[in-house]
């Protein structure tokens, strides 16, 4: 059992200006990312650079023979053609290595040597005047290449004869888990019925609107490498850079400009981000390579892609007893640094009870090896997949038991007086509304309407389905999960640091960078909250190693509760220095002290002040009046951990209305409701923001969205936006939106993650709406995504022919 | 995702176009608003040692009805297509169908005489064209010829334009007094490429159907007139009914491919309602000419 003893954590914090935070303060970065103005690493020009472009490999699975360059070197404008060969000494393969026992190690040089494993994989850099001539050059080299047979399927990959995907390797998995908690038997032989059903997540892929790139250039002087990265994680980069090149991380610095989108893609270090300075380094000259849109498509990195098996044993009455899940993961050739490929299959097995209250629950499964692009972290890491397989199950068993999907779980969500939870998954879950969010769901949404409205429509021909999903999920996951993961970085903090200029104004150095979230804005209003100086007085600033302080950065939606929490700690101590220095200034004692718009005064003593801009003068231009003990200094740090528990979890509910063409299958979103929960809101505007952003994320993964192979040869399919469907403003509706505000019990200011829960919940609210609405033509059971018009069709022949096999429980 | 090294040739006349066309060409690839052919030029699906630029060659644009034709420019852009009165007056089934070509964005630059050229047999306008039997109009140094649309196109992206001629025109009949049209497509999302086209015309006479002309797109390599599904529509009376047994008809005489994201009798399905709806807006506009 964990120590849940400090189940509130009193962080005395005091807000000074309450109305900056729930502020929908208007972004402050946007004036330059609208007009045109935004820095990103494809604008970085710098004296004497060169352009990179990468061989990848044409095949799935094969041998390389040889690698040759000649003609490439020879076109006119190249500078140099590195193989693998050239690389082997001078860095080090990528092996992620999760502390599994089952674990089976993966190396993955940073150009291809021996052997390639999916196609897309970098097996040589050409670098040249500009990236015309590179390309050209890249035409020009010749692989000789033996081909092998590729694993295509996750089945393939689970048969016991397979050959090893890895040296060494004894089967086809990565890794695989299993975890137990409660009398799973038991309850399965009392329940009254049980349903087993097969949920399939199609695999995609993150695609940010601005690929990855890099820029490296070695300063000769101090052997410093600058490399302009288009990263989440600036310092991640760094010490994963550094350890791969063999270069001191205090010689690299990473800056991470204007970011164009990461939703997780950026968050991992990839064979290119160390390539590009390799070259850097090796020539002396500084180079540049911008993914274009097909390597992003193909060789970035893809994720979903899970198979689950789910069984749940229910009673007459409605109650779910307990789960078993049996989860399938196809993890692609290599494990990804630094969350290695346990991260989908771990999270899934941990996440699948979801916030109801199983009794027993019994997780496992595999992380599949398959010759396609290595998995990894996108919104929403196994919680979409997950997500997805449950509420589908709980919406059948509802449909089996004749019960309101919506009253079903109502009954069996965990109560907001059950706190801390702890899941049979492994989780404690801090705090939440998950009925609440129901209940205000199906308020908001007047469900009773809707029914009526889908009854009459039914007259007309018209197929219209309700869905509904809830959930709640991880976010800023604390040392627990990486330290049970064993990853070879221990996620679990993030630092700020706060200073204060002779003006009174404030810079907020921080790592958590800023992909689209708005952190420049968000930011500064947690220190104008509490110091209560103007929002404009707030500067704030990351993606720089040289003036951030090392972390973590920004993914698993850990950036307001991690490194906004530190920023609030760091203010926190900023602030105390401040009330002893006015207590001096004022002749009063510092628990005397009020602090209200910038001013100092003695409690019942309005008419004396001093300005919190008076201190700074004081302490940084006439620290002679110091006082004894002070020191001329305005500058906090603090370094955050998430400690208790295991991450701070929120909750969300989604309800969508779809309209099914009969004739095609083609699905449309009519209406969009989402109730969400992540605690006490900085700024509702940029939360919705999110919410939005997420719901059409999710809309992709359920609707359009599939990277798509070729099983017999190996090849991707969907290699340009002609194959691969992103949803556009059109594909988008409405979305109607509440927030509920329950603060987690553990994080400053009781702020949870509020990214991923529009992404997370989409494709299982939209799936149950298709299902329901294709209820209209017979039994049918919607159990695999994308649901593209032809998948939808299918369901509707079979449905009428009366084909389909329905989701029918064992009888007892 | 860079193209090759080509030479960019920019004519100012028609004359001088055709010239720097005959010098070499099989070496030429032409460029007009560039919608398909800059993408494929970038990830080096097409490459070419000249691109001959017609964006600034004057008289390849713009619309007039001559005579019972309307002459589309090559270099027309599709958005003014859509938005001309001349082709809404004399060729509306033009005007409707092009509103489904992309985005505004694309409309803006696309041509119709590139999209006629680069012969894509989901792309709308080809579908159009098929239908109303337009004529191509090509004109090399050797001088002009026409041909009709349905010889013009010989394949998925493939014409009969010998390699010195340039599409400068294309003629569509103009609409019949009182005759019907639809055009529907499928298309997975707003704006993107349609899986199946249709495009229909139909004169008629007390009521009764005459005349009809009917094409899809996306079910072969190229669109196709359907001559059962014309005479299926002799001499009856247009009705939601003979809509949907045009259409299953339509399904039924095409052949469509398989491919990894759309498999054959899906496509086939497609053709049926996509043939039905047009057939069906056709049927709306009857109503409202009554």
């Amino acid at each position: 059992m964990r120590d849940l003893s400090a189940y509130s954590v009193d962080h005395g914090i005091e807000i000074a200006s309450p109305n900056m935070l729930g502020a929908s303060v208007k972004r402050v970065e946007d004036p330059r990312l609208i007009g045109g103005h935004g820095r990103y690493v494809t604008d970085v020009e710098r004296p004497g650079m060169l352009h990179a472009t990468f061989v990848r490999s044409p095949e799935a699975h094969a041998l390389i023979r040889a690698v040759d360059t000649t003609a490439a070197r020879e076109l006119p404008g190249v500078v140099a053609v590195f193989t693998g060969e050239d690389l082997r000494e001078a860095t080090s393969a990528i092996r992620a290595d999760a502390g599994y026992p089952t674990w089976q190690t993966s190396a993955r040089p940073i150009l291809a040597v021996d052997r390639v494993r999916f196609v897309g994989e970098p097996m040589a850099m050409v670098v040249a005047v500009d990236r015309y001539v590179a390309e050209d050059a890249a035409s020009l080299v010749m692989l000789d290449l033996e081909s092998l047979p590729p694993i295509m399927t996750v089945d393939q990959g689970l048969a016991p004869d397979v050959e090893p995907f890895h040296d060494g390797w004894e089967t086809g998995c990565y890794v695989t888990r299993s975890k137990e908690s409660g009398d799973v038997d038991g309850l399965f032989a009392q329940a009254d019925h049980t349903l087993k059903l097969r949920m399939t997540t199609q695999r995609y892929a993150a695609v940010p609107m601005e690929g990855r790139a890099v820029v490296a250039e070695l300063d000769p002087h101090d052997e410093v490498l600058t490399i302009w990265d288009s990263t989440q994680v600036p310092h991640l980069a760094r010490t994963g850079i550094s350890q791969h090149l063999g270069h001191p991380e205090h010689r690299v610095r990473i800056i991470a400009p204007d970011v164009g989108g990461g939703f997780g893609l950026k968050c991992m270090v990839f064979p290119e981000e160390i390539a590009i300075p390799f070259a850097a380094r090796a020539l002396r000259r500084p180079v540049k390579w911008v993914e274009d849109r097909v390597e992003n498509l193909t060789a970035s990195a893809h994720a979903r892609d899970a198979r689950d098996d789910l069984e749940i044993a229910f009673n007459d009455d409605g109650e779910l007893l307990a789960l078993k899940a049996h989860v399938v993961i196809d993890s692609g050739a290599y494990s990804v640094w630094p969350y290695t490929a346990s991260m989908e299959l771990g999270t899934a097995v941990n996440q699948m009870p979801g916030p109801y209250r199983f009794r027993a629950y019994r997780g496992e499964g595999a992380a599949v090896a398959t010759n396609k692009t290595p998995h990894g972290p996108f919104r929403g890491v196994s919680r979409v997949a997950a997500t997805f397989a449950l509420e589908r199950v709980v919406d059948e068993v509802a449909r089996f038991l004749d019960m309101d999907p919506i009253e079903l779980r109502k009954r069996n969500l965990i109560r907001s007086d059950e706190f801390p939870w702890e899941s049979p998954g492994g989780y404690v879950f801090d705090s939440g509304s998950y009925i609440e969010s129901l209940e205000k769901l199906a308020e908001m949404s007047d469900v009773a309407e809707l029914r009526r409205r889908q009854r009459d429509l039914r007259e007309q021909g018209r197929y219209i389905g309700i869905g509904v999903s809830c959930f709640n999920e991880q976010t800023a996951h604390s040392f627990a999960e990486y330290a049970e993961r064993g990853t070879p970085v221990v996620v679990g903090y993030d630092k700020a640091h706060v200073r204060m200029d002779a003006d009174g104004k404030v810079t907020v150095f921080v790592d958590t960078h800023a992909q689209g979230q708005g952190h420049e804005t968000s930011y500064a209003q947690l220190v104008a909250a509490q110091l209560s100086i103007p929002f404009e007085d707030v500067r704030v600033s990351f993606g720089d190693t040289e003036t951030a302080p090392a972390g973590m950065g920004t993914f698993a939606s850990r950036s307001m509760a991690m490194g906004g929490g530190s920023i609030q700690l760091a203010t926190r101590d900023l602030k105390a220095k401040l009330v002893r220095l006015a207590a001096h200034m004022l002749e009063a004692s510092p628990e005397d002290v009020e602090l209200r718009e910038g001013m100092f005064f003695p409690a019942g003593a309005p008419a004396r002040s001093v300005s919190v801009r008076e201190i700074a003068r004081m302490v940084h231009l006439q620290s002679n009046k110091l006082p004894p003990g002070e020191d001329p200094l305005l500058e906090t740090s603090y370094s955050y951990r998430g400690d208790p528990g295991t991450g701070t979890f929120p909750n969300c509910a989604q309800l969508v209305v779809v309209d099914v063409d009969p004739d095609t299958g083609k699905v449309t979103l009519l209406d969009y409701f989402v109730v969400e929960d992540c605690g006490p809101v900085i700024n509702p505007m940029l939360v919705e923001g999110q919410i939005h952003g997420g719901v059409a994320q999710g809309i992709g993964g359920a609707l359009f969205e599939h990277s798509l192979y070729d099983e017999e040869s190996g090849q991707p399919l969907a290699t340009t936006f002609l194959d691969y469907l992103m949803p556009g403003a059109t594909d988008v509706p409405d979305i109607r939106l509440e927030h509920l505000y329950t603060p987690s019990p553990w994080t400053p200011g009781g702020v949870k993650g509020a990214a991923e829960a529009g992404t997370t919940g989409s494709p299982a609210a939209i799936a149950n709406a298709v299902a329901d609405a294709l209820r209209g033509f017979g039994d049918v059971l919607v159990d695999e995504l994308p649901l593209t018009p032809e998948r939808v069709y299918a369901h509707i022949l079979a449905a009428r022919a009366a084909q389909a096999t329905p989701a029918t429980p064992d009888p007892r | 995702m860079k193209p090759a090294q080509f030479q960019l040739l920019q004519p100012t006349t028609r004359a001088e176009a055709l010239a720097v066309l005959a010098e070499q060409p099989d070496e030429t690839v032409i460029l007009a608003g560039g919608q398909s052919l800059v993408p494929l030029m970038n990830m080096r699906f097409v490459t070419a040692e000249r691109i001959l630029d017609l964006n600034r060659v004057s008289g390849l644009g713009g619309v007039e009805v001559r005579g019972d034709r309307l002459v589309v420019g090559a270099m027309t852009r599709h958005r003014e297509a859509e938005l001309s009165p001349v082709v809404l007056d004399a060729c509306p089934l033009l005007a409707h169908a092009e509103r489904h070509v992309g985005y505004v964005s694309i409309r803006n630059r696309g041509t119709v005489g590139g999209t006629i050229a680069h012969a894509d047999t989901v792309a709308q306008v080809p579908c159009v064209a098929v239908a109303l039997d337009a004529r191509i109009v090509l004109e090399s140094v050797r001088g002009r010829r026409e041909l009709a649309a349905g010889d013009f196109f010989v394949g998925n992206l493939m014409n009969a334009r010998e390699p010195d001629e340039a599409v400068t025109e294309v003629h569509f009949p103009v609409r019949p007094v009182g005759s019907l049209f639809g055009f529907a497509e499928f298309a997975r999302k707003v704006g993107d490429f349609p899986l199946v086209t249709a495009a229909v015309r139909l004169e008629q006479g007390a009521g009764l159907s005459r005349s009809a002309r009917i094409a899809v797109g996306g079910a072969g390599p190229t669109p196709v007139r359907l001559a059962e599904c014309e005479s299926a529509l002799e001499g009856r009376e247009l009705t939601g009914a003979l809509a949907e047994e045009v259409g299953r008809l339509a399904a039924e005489s095409v052949s469509p491919a398989d491919s990894p994201f759309v498999s054959t009798d899906y496509r086939r399905n497609l053709v049926r309602v996509v043939v039905r709806r047009a057939l069906e807006q056709a049927l709306d506009c009857g109503e409202e000419l009554r």
